[in-house]
């Protein structure tokens, strides 16, 4: 009996098979692409971002320039989104207010992800003394309830962008660093980490191959989600006078200040808020979809 | 022959802690493989054979004892040391589902020990690697980006084997490779394996639970109970005669596909005593139809009671009117 028959299983003919060439990330960029409610969120969340960076040449008005004869306006040819209690364009508002907020959530998020990415793998990874240590730091910051934290913290750095960043980073790392410290944990135990040890790979190797692509997932959604729960902590701080400062623009003081006339003259709240909410629903529709198409079981 | 031997173990002993005192996983088990051989491993769950293949590759630290490979002590050597190491010395895992990450495409896992070692300088030669040990475990090389959950458990498990053959080790530790199979594609497994013996000199170190699968590819048997050796033989001499009670026990329950065939079967009564803080006596004494004051009070060691033929018993040659 010939071999190839022994194995029955021999399927290679010498021709050469027709090979698709491509790596993991352009994989996850065609299942991307095929999820419609994805590419929605992505396009509107890019349209938000240029919006935002190219402000300053798209805005009709200056957002500081007031005209008290010409407020309350409701939305008109002059005045898209009408104008605020000072008279103030609220279009352009708005438009400047994105930067701020995109900007500082943005920061915010980078800031703790990077943070809780290293407490929480270290902690998971190696276990033992130095999970016991690091999780009882981040015990003693979470028993801080996370506003308050962050007013304290606002406080004692003072106002500006990186300053609420920062202020709002922390409150954030806890909760990120034991979702990543949980799937870390989840993944250890997998006999695929105890085969790639096996085969040579080392513990940084192991970590950066094996253990984190798994925590990706459900940072992603976090991340996503947490966009919006930065958004609305910013203009919490900036609301109580840290944070932003007037007259600077920011979605969160714009809805706020807005909050004060809603009952008689509603487009100046009603369209940060709207912002608001496209942003969140972008973001979120994204994150859900960048999740999916990370995981290569969900390919149909 | 001092030359072909090529692992030997030494009174390997593997304890773990357990709150309610030391599990004795693998208590002084001594054997040797030569090259090109396969030393089959049996017993039934729990009796420590995976984690003797385990102890050897040094995945769990070893308690006590020697393993010795190429006259390189083992148990002795640094994490470097190990590094190097690992390229001869490779496993196999049991579960084909669990042991390729879901994420990788079956390019991905064979090139990840190959990129570990920088053994393939620039892509194409990677590339030709891949293909050849594609090729040599019977993958299409359409599965190439395929992921692990869109192939079967036979295919999956030739990844596996392509990742431990990757590195050209000189010995594999094959953890019940095919006990997760079908079984007509268990024969395929086993005669790859086979086959890649001859090709290579390999050796193998056989864990399985399945008689049958046992003396189809083994050299040489090696039966364990509860992390104690009990008897150990070549595979022909040990399915002529077995001499421990145990052994009997086993081999009665290889079922024979023959309608005529009617055989005595020795069911074994009772459970696997604890293996936490076992106490002195044979370990098997409780299930033991011939058990007797002296096996529940002295531990047996393991004697030659015919040539090259080893018995952990107190009885073995007064039952088998030796």
């Amino acid at each position: 009996m010939s071999k190839e028959m022994r194995h029955g299983g021999r399927e290679n003919s010498p021709k050469k098979h027709k090979q698709r060439k491509h790596s993991q990330w352009r994989d996850v960029w065609f299942r991307l692409r095929r999820n419609k409610l994805a590419m929605v969120g992505m396009i509107i969340a890019a349209i938000l971002v240029l919006l935002a960076i190219f402000a300053p040449l798209l805005a009709p008005y200056d957002y500081t320039e007031q005209n008290i004869l010409g407020r309350f306006q409701y939305p008109n040819w002059q005045h898209l989104f009408g104008t605020d209690h000072l008279g103030r364009d609220t279009l352009s508002r708005v438009l400047y207010g994105g930067r701020i907020s995109l900007l500082t959530s943005v920061i915010a998020l980078i800031i703790s992800m990077f943070v809780a990415v290293i407490m929480g793998t270290v902690a998971g990874f190696f276990g033992g003394t130095v999970d016991i240590i690091i999780m009882r730091i981040l015990d003693v910051i979470g028993a801080v309830p996370s506003m308050f934290l962050a007013i304290t913290i606002s406080a004692a750095l003072g106002s500006g962008v990186v300053q609420t960043a920062i202020a709002i980073a922390i409150g954030n790392i806890g909760q990120m660093a034991r979702l990543v410290r949980g799937s870390i944990l989840q993944s250890r135990q997998q006999q695929y980490v105890e085969s790639a040890f096996a085969t040579g790979s080392g513990n940084i190797r192991i970590m950066f191959k094996q253990v984190l692509p798994n925590v990706l997932s459900p940072l992603i959604i976090t991340a996503s989600m947490g966009i919006g729960g930065n958004i609305s902590a910013i203009s919490g701080l900036s609301f109580i006078g840290l944070g932003v400062q007037p007259p600077t623009a920011e979605w969160g003081n714009l809805m706020n200040t807005g909050m004060d006339y809603i009952r008689e003259y509603w487009p100046q709240a009603i369209f940060p808020g709207f912002a608001i909410m496209l942003t969140l629903f972008a973001f979120n529709c994204f994150g859900d979809g960048l999740r999916d198409a990370l995981d290569p079981k969900l390919k149909q | 022959m001092i030359m072909s031997e090529l692992l030997e173990v030494k009174n390997l002993k593997k304890y773990f802690k357990t709150p309610h005192g030391m599990l004795h996983a693998v208590d002084d088990v001594t054997f040797s493989i030569d090259k090109n051989k396969t030393m089959g491993v049996v017993g039934e769950s729990g009796c420590g054979k995976s984690t003797l293949g385990r102890a050897i590759l040094n995945l769990t630290p070893v308690t006590s004892g020697s393993v010795r490979f190429e006259d390189k002590e083992l148990t002795e050597m640094g994490k470097k040391e190990w590094h190097e190491q690992r390229r001869d010395m490779q496993l196999i895992f049991q579960d084909p589902f669990s042991s390729l990450n879901p994420r990788y495409c079956v390019r991905e896992l064979i090139a990840d020990p190959l990129k570990v070692y920088h053994l393939c300088k620039g892509k194409g030669e990677l590339e030709k690697r891949i293909c050849e040990l594609m090729d040599t475990v019977g993958l299409a090389r359409r599965f190439m980006y395929a992921y692990p959950h869109e192939l079967d458990g036979g295919r999956r498990q030739r990844i596996g084997v392509a990742r431990a053959l990757s590195l050209n080790p000189k010995f594999i530790v094959c953890d019940e490779p095919v006990s997760a199979l079908d079984v007509s594609i268990q024969a395929q497994i086993l005669n790859l394996l086979m086959d890649i013996q001859d090709e290579t000199g390999m050796a193998y170190l056989f864990i399985t639970h399945d008689m049958s699968v046992v003396k189809h590819i083994s050299d040489d048997i090696m039966v364990m109970y509860l992390g104690c050796t009990v008897e150990r033989a070549s595979s022909k001499e040990l399915f002529l005669r077995q001499l421990h009670p145990y052994t009997q026990g086993l081999m009665s329950a290889i079922p024979v596909p023959s309608i005529h065939y009617e055989k005595k079967r020795q069911i074994m009564k009772g459970e696997l005593v604890s293996p936490i803080e076992p106490k002195p006596g044979c370990r098997f004494a409780a299930r033991c139809p011939h058990a007797k004051d002296e096996c529940r009070q002295t531990t047996p060691a393991l004697e030659e009671v015919l040539p090259d033929h080893f018995v952990a018993c107190h009885r073995v040659r007064e039952l088998n009117s030796l």
